[in-house]
């Protein structure tokens, strides 16, 4: 076989094809040197393979590093002073005069950068559920503590029961919940990415440095708010304002827009949308997630001649009381597929319909906010099913009232709040194979319309194979 | 004669690497990557599927990957992957035709323990937890051109510490 040569910046563009920053006509230009030049393939197997390898001794590096470790101060925190002591080794007097003022007002630069970036500095208030924090440094710690610093590095949630609130030291909050991922800058000015999940936050009023930035896949946003709910994923964001507004700019075309409050905006990569924020639609009681449109957290499966159904996937609950417990889930977002809220009320239901390998006990979960926006809670009910030997169909219904909060400082109910997203576990130990066909809640007059399935009641689990 | 699970089991996880890197080059995630390999090896040793050599094995793990890839952006990005099917096949066929990678797989592993910590972190940003460049630059401080330059240069002096570490292959073998 012929040997082909690529050059030094060949393989750099290839590099920037695979960070997607190259124009169409470049890229183009890129797939045909692969599809003709081996070499060129070659490199692009030797970058695949870096980055697979890369990231599996930084797996094995977290694994062995093991649990918590304290941070240690951000180098950037004492850079300023450093930089001001090398000035003192001047000799003539009337340049250490000089000396001293540059040193002075260094120091007064870095002390007021300091001080501003103090008050952006977020510390972790409360948290429960699985939670990861990676430092600038590339340090990651487990099981982060109360009072933790989360400023410079990223914090994720990593199981839908996860809940994580920091805290700013102007007393404004920000709200992880469920599967969450965000980038909280240490900068002198109050900057935070959500690269994806929901994130709610009560703010106060913006000082004169300006309100916050918030940047996602799709979207950059000033905030001029106190209140506002955020969601985002690769593909969308949704901004609710609930208490002030928003400045939206959309990244794919930077169009800019302001959301006013009471409004919702979605915001895609799609230029032809129009960037037009909305008031949410009057809650409605019932609500069916279409699957698999709805779905953050299962493996699509079509069936043939079906509308096929979502496969549990595992997921670790790393702070399970007894030890990480892996579990099964099936997830689904309300806000990824429905205009109007869905409202909760004791007499609701929440129905899981699915197919269980043999009998055991579903977790059926949810995440509500308040009806004017930021994130109410978590709340969680359980079940034994039965199937047949060799498994079968079931239909779970779980009324409103059923459900309990997760934390004491959740509503004690879910009458009320409006639903985010809702999931069926089962402890993967267990081996139950869970597959959901359909998650839906009705609100009760619905449930009062509704034929009974089977001789199945409200509240009851049945099965068919 | 049919290949027993065990041994099935044996050959995907010497061609792991490969494997998820070939699932890589469709999804450029590299947990996802994980992700889709644990499926593949789940798939063939749960479906209704067996395998009476070694190479049947491994064209039905290149295909399932990155068909898993293909699904996979759909769901998660709603995209059709850049690079076109027949591109992946012909990659995943290179792939095929060289050896396992046991001892390529160790000394790239040595290789990227000797890289300088920066480096390293560049990497560790850039692939394990899938920072775009433009804002790894941001975190290194230089201009993206500059980053896009550096990323480029350590894999080409990864790839040469590789090749240093191994015994030279048959001329026609080479890429």
């Amino acid at each position: 076989m012929m040997e082909q040569q690529l050059s030094a910046e060949e393989r750099e563009q290839i590099v920037r094809f695979i960070d997607g920053g190259l124009s169409r006509s470049r890229a183009a230009a890129v797939l045909e040197l692969l599809g003709r030049n081996e070499a060129a393939r070659a490199w692009l197997r030797e970058v695949a393979e870096h980055a697979v390898l890369i990231s599996e001794l930084e797996r094995s590096e977290m694994a062995r590093r093991g649990e918590y470790q304290r941070m240690r101060p951000h180098p950037q925190e004492a850079g300023a002073l450093r930089s001001g002591r090398r000035w003192l080794w001047t000799g003539a007097v009337l340049a250490m005069a000089a000396a001293l003022v540059v040193v002075a007002i260094s120091w007064a630069v870095a002390w007021q950068r300091d001080r501003a970036r103090e008050q952006w500095q977020a510390v972790l208030e409360h948290s429960r559920g699985s939670l990861q924090w990676t430092g600038d440094g590339g340090k990651v710690i487990s099981g982060l503590e109360p009072g933790a610093r989360v400023s410079g590095g990223t914090l994720q949630t990593l199981s839908t029961d996860s809940w994580a609130v920091f805290r700013y030291r102007d007393g404004s909050r920000i709200t992880l919940a469920g599967r969450a991922e965000v980038v909280v800058a240490d900068t002198a000015r109050r900057v935070i990415h959500l690269r994806r999940g929901s994130l709610s936050a009560d703010l106060q009023p913006p000082q004169r440095e300006g309100g916050m930035l918030l940047h996602t896949p799709t979207a950059e946003v000033r905030v001029l708010s106190t209140r506002f709910d955020a969601r985002a994923d690769e593909t969308y964001t949704t901004l609710q304002a609930n208490a002030g507004r928003l400045q939206v700019r959309r990244k794919s075309d930077g169009v800019i827009n302001d959301v006013p409050e009471g409004h919702r905006v979605v915001v895609t990569l799609r230029t032809d949308a129009l960037l037009v924020p909305r008031r949410p639609g009057a809650p409605v009681p019932d609500w069916q997630a279409e699957l698999p449109e709805c779905v953050t957290h299962g493996k699509w499966v079509p069936v043939e001649g079906g509308k096929g159904r979502v496969k549990a996937e595992p997921l670790l609950m790393l702070h399970h009381p007894n030890g990480p417990q892996p579990v099964e889930v099936v997830s689904a977002s309300v806000y990824s597929c429905q205009p109007a809220p869905v409202e909760l009320q004791d007499a609701s239901e929440l129905v899981l319909r699915g197919r269980l390998r043999r009998s055991g006990r579903v977790y059926v979960g949810l995440t509500a906010t308040f009806p004017g926006g930021g994130a109410a809670g978590k709340f969680l009910a359980s079940q034994p099913v039965e199937v047949g030997q060799g498994g079968g169909d079931f239909v779970l219904r779980v009324p409103g009232a059923d459900f309990v909060p997760l934390e004491e400082g959740f509503p004690k109910s879910v009458a009320g709040l409006q639903l985010e997203d809702c999931w069926g576990v089962t402890c993967q130990e267990d081996d139950l194979g869970l597959e959901v066909v359909a998650m839906e809640v009705h609100g009760p007059r619905q449930m009062a319309r509704l034929p009974q399935e089977g001789g199945i009641s409200p509240g009851t689990v049945g099965s068919r194979r | 004669m049919i290949l027993t699970e065990k041994e099935v089991l044996q050959i995907l996880m010497t061609w792991r690497h490969r494997v998820e890197a070939a699932a890589w080059v469709v999804v450029r995630d590299s947990h996802a990557s994980e992700d889709i390999f644990q499926n593949v090896a789940l798939k063939a040793l749960t479906r209704d599927v067996s395998f009476e050599s070694e190479s049947a094995v491994l064209s039905w793990a290149f295909i399932t990957a990155r068909r898993e890839g293909i699904d996979w952006l759909r769901r998660r990005r709603r995209e059709t992957p850049e690079i076109g099917v027949e591109l992946i096949d012909l990659m995943c066929l290179e792939w095929l035709t060289r050896d396992p990678g046991g001892a390529r797989v160790e000394a790239l592993r040595e290789c990227l323990e000797r890289v300088p910590e920066e480096s390293r972190q560049l990497l560790r940003w850039r692939y394990f937890e899938g920072r775009p460049c433009q804002e790894v630059a941001r975190m290194v401080g230089v201009k993206l051109d500059a980053l896009y330059k550096r990323l480029s240069r350590l894999h080409e002096s990864l790839r040469d510490c590789v090749e240093s570490r191994l015994p030279p292959l048959p001329r026609e073998e080479q890429a």
